[in-house]
């Protein structure tokens, strides 16, 4: 009677969530466009391949904690100081490299830092990275204390030319953070390793039981989180051209929403890089619009607290629904007290 | 294994009661000294310290912050947070002032100002009960979104100074104190009754030491969690309008970093952020414990912006005991 329906592409791919946040930017774009005539302005474009560049290289960070169910508010921090790191390493005569690496160290070494807390002392991951923050934001702002407002702001020919190369008129990093988000996916897709970060978030305690180290994998993708984070934060310095306490400021949050709205959940398991992607460009095209429109920055704040409410919302109704409650015991007037 | 069997397996074993002080900070004697010994220690060695009017200023904060943790504690008894708590507390203060301004008498715009916070409770408590939300999550959007709105706030009053009323209103004294101090030594009493005597104490203990249960035993989660959050913001509100009045003027730094401060103090005090406990009483030590902390900072000339280093280390430090010595089901 009832024919086997052949599963769709999307599904089986796993790539719902992506495909439709992907067509929301293409039509938010398309809204741009059409109301701002500023919106395709080379200028404009340039400025959105740079602000996107950094935040799709911290989401894919961000990512892989969503996948093991896991997260980090501290990466906006991490960025930061990475960068300053970095500049002061220049500033005091040290070679490119060397000054590239302490950028990067300085982030991986934070992220372990969140990593062994997390990990092996099973701290609250979300006061775990808060603190750090916190942390972060406290030394910045006293190893900036002697400096002016702007920061570092010479650099040698060669740190700065991490940041501004190019390719066929697409900025460098732009191009770096796309191969980076691509290798990541195929990682994903085609290793062991990858799927089993998925495996570890859909249920850790079944991975544990089929030998899977939680605590170990935890901990690496902390660094790696740390790490992604402060290579962002040290490009952008060489892209920018200063390194000033300001940077990453609010970033953690940003990045948060747009790995949600790319379909990762808090309770793990779930997400792609794929979907990083197209989280990070709907919340810089978000960011954009509402800078061609001349919102002030206030209601910025607002939206984006109201997105990531209704966000939440949106992954709390689907956990429920995972779980097999009907809809009107989810959005009825009286639900099944037997909540949880 | 059957039920039965397991049964059988395990010994008859008696269960520690639960809240018979076995806890990180729930021993109120002992953080109690604690906070004596830095007290002393700063007077011993800081001549600056001890004067009445330095003492009178941290109590008048602590006061006042201690407004905004009453409905704090009992979210976080209920193994719930509201981290929205800073953000309502500026937002009250702000709205406040922003009526006054426009004209207003002081009792209709407290009272729509608290109404506003008490919506914003409201909001938080029944999307964390109804669609099972981690409220840890939930009051992180809440907080952008309620300090965005206070920010448009300040930024279109653009530093105006309040009425004169309102700005004595932090000043009123009572019994030749700040009334601040008085209502928080009535709350501290009042509550200490209530830990004691009330059932709705104990529910709530129950709901946060394992919801299910008390779902099963029929008490209102729903109800009493969404009640709880409801009076987290309107404390916190209550707390703001007396902050605003304190400040003088709108100021979009107000109640910046308030909710680390004050989930650091409340684990100080004896809550958890596993649920199943938390203490009044507790929560007060806990902000003058930290209060004393910071200004001691001040008084030996640390610089000021390494404060939020040790605010972020301390939370750190506070919830790594919590969780080392609290650690359930693992």
């Amino acid at each position: 009677m009832s024919s086997i329906r052949k599963t769709s592409f999307l599904r089986s791919a796993r790539l719902e969530q992506e495909t439709l946040t992907f067509t929301v930017v293409i039509l938010l774009a398309l809204v741009l466009t059409s109301i701002s005539p500023a919106f395709l302005d080379p200028n404009n474009l340039a400025s959105l391949q740079t602000a996107v560049a950094p935040n799709l290289i911290v989401a894919l960070g961000m990512m892989t904690l969503f996948m093991i169910g896991r997260f980090d508010l501290s990466v906006g921090a991490v960025m930061g100081i990475s960068g300053i790191a970095s500049a002061m390493a220049l500033d005091a005569g040290m070679p490119v490299p060397v000054a590239f690496a302490t950028g990067i160290m300085t982030g991986a070494a934070i992220g372990a830092f969140n990593g062994l807390l997390v990990a092996y002392l099973g701290i609250n991951h979300l006061i775990v990275t808060l603190g750090v923050l916190y942390m972060t934001r406290g030394v910045i702002e006293v190893v900036m204390s002697g400096q002016q407002l702007g920061g570092f702001t010479s650099f040698p020919e060669g740190f700065s030319m991490l940041g501004q190369w190019g390719f066929g008129g697409l900025s460098g990093i732009f191009l770096f953070s796309l191969i980076l988000c691509i290798g990541f996916e195929g990682f994903m897709r085609l290793t062991l390793p990858g799927r089993k970060l998925l495996f570890l978030g859909g249920n850790p305690v079944a991975a544990e039981a089929m030998g899977i180290a939680r605590r170990r994998t935890e901990f690496w993708c902390f660094v790696l989180s740390g790490g992604l984070a402060a290579l962002a934060g040290v490009l952008m310095t060489a892209r920018v051209g200063m390194a000033n306490r300001y940077m990453g400021d609010g970033l953690e949050m940003q990045i948060f929403i747009a790995c949600l709205i790319g379909g990762g959940s808090i309770a793990g398991g779930k997400g792609s890089y794929v979907g990083a992607l197209a989280g990070v460009l709907f919340v810089t095209l978000l960011t954009n619009a509402f800078n061609l429109l001349l919102v002030p920055s206030e209601w910025q704040a607002v939206v984006i607290g109201a997105v990531l409410v209704l966000v939440l919302v949106a992954d709390g109704i689907m956990v429920l629904r995972k779980r097999g409650r009907p809809w009107r015991n989810i959005l009825g007037l009286w639900p099944s007290r037997l909540a949880t | 294994m059957t039920v039965t069997q397991r049964l059988d397996d395990t010994p008859a074993r008696k269960h520690k009661p639960l809240l018979a002080g076995n806890g990180f900070g729930s021993n109120i004697l002992a953080l109690a000294l604690v906070t004596l010994a830095i007290f002393a220690f700063l007077a011993l060695t800081r001549q600056n310290f001890a004067t009445w009017q330095n003492l009178n200023s941290i109590l008048f904060g602590v006061s006042i912050d201690f407004l905004a943790i009453v409905g704090f504690t009992y979210v976080m008894v209920m193994r719930e947070i509201d981290l929205s708590v800073g953000s309502v507390f500026a937002f009250t203060g702000t709205l406040t002032g922003a009526l006054l301004v426009g004209g207003w008498g002081f009792w209709p715009a407290a009272g729509v100002a608290l109404l506003a916070a008490a919506a914003i409770g409201f909001v938080n408590g029944f999307l964390v009960v109804r669609f099972n939300i981690n409220s840890l999550m939930l009051t992180i959007g809440s907080m952008l979104l309620v300090r965005g709105l206070s920010n448009v706030l300040a930024n279109d009053l653009g530093g105006q100074t309040y009425p004169r009323a309102f700005r004595s209103l932090a000043r009123t004294n009572l019994f030749d104190i700040r009334i601040t101090i008085v209502v928080m030594i009535v709350l501290v009493l009042l509550a200490w009754g209530f830990q004691r005597r009330a059932a709705l104490y104990r529910k709530m203990c129950f709901i946060g030491e394992n919801v299910k249960s008390a779902t099963v035993h029929g008490i209102q989660v729903g109800t009493i969690k969404i009640l709880a959050f409801v009076a987290s913001a309107m404390t916190a509100g209550v707390a703001g309008i007396f902050t605003a009045s304190r400040i003088t003027h709108a100021d979009v730094r107000m109640g910046l970093g308030l909710e680390f401060v004050m989930v650091t103090a409340a684990i100080i005090g004896g809550a958890s952020l596993y649920g199943g406990r938390g203490d009044l009483r507790g929560s007060a030590l806990g902000l003058l414990l930290l209060a004393l902390v910071l200004n001691g900072m001040i008084m030996y000339d640390i610089e000021p912006v390494f404060q939020q280093f040790v605010i972020g280390a301390l939370l750190i430090a506070t919830v790594a005991f919590d969780t080392v010595l609290n650690r359930r089901g693992q």
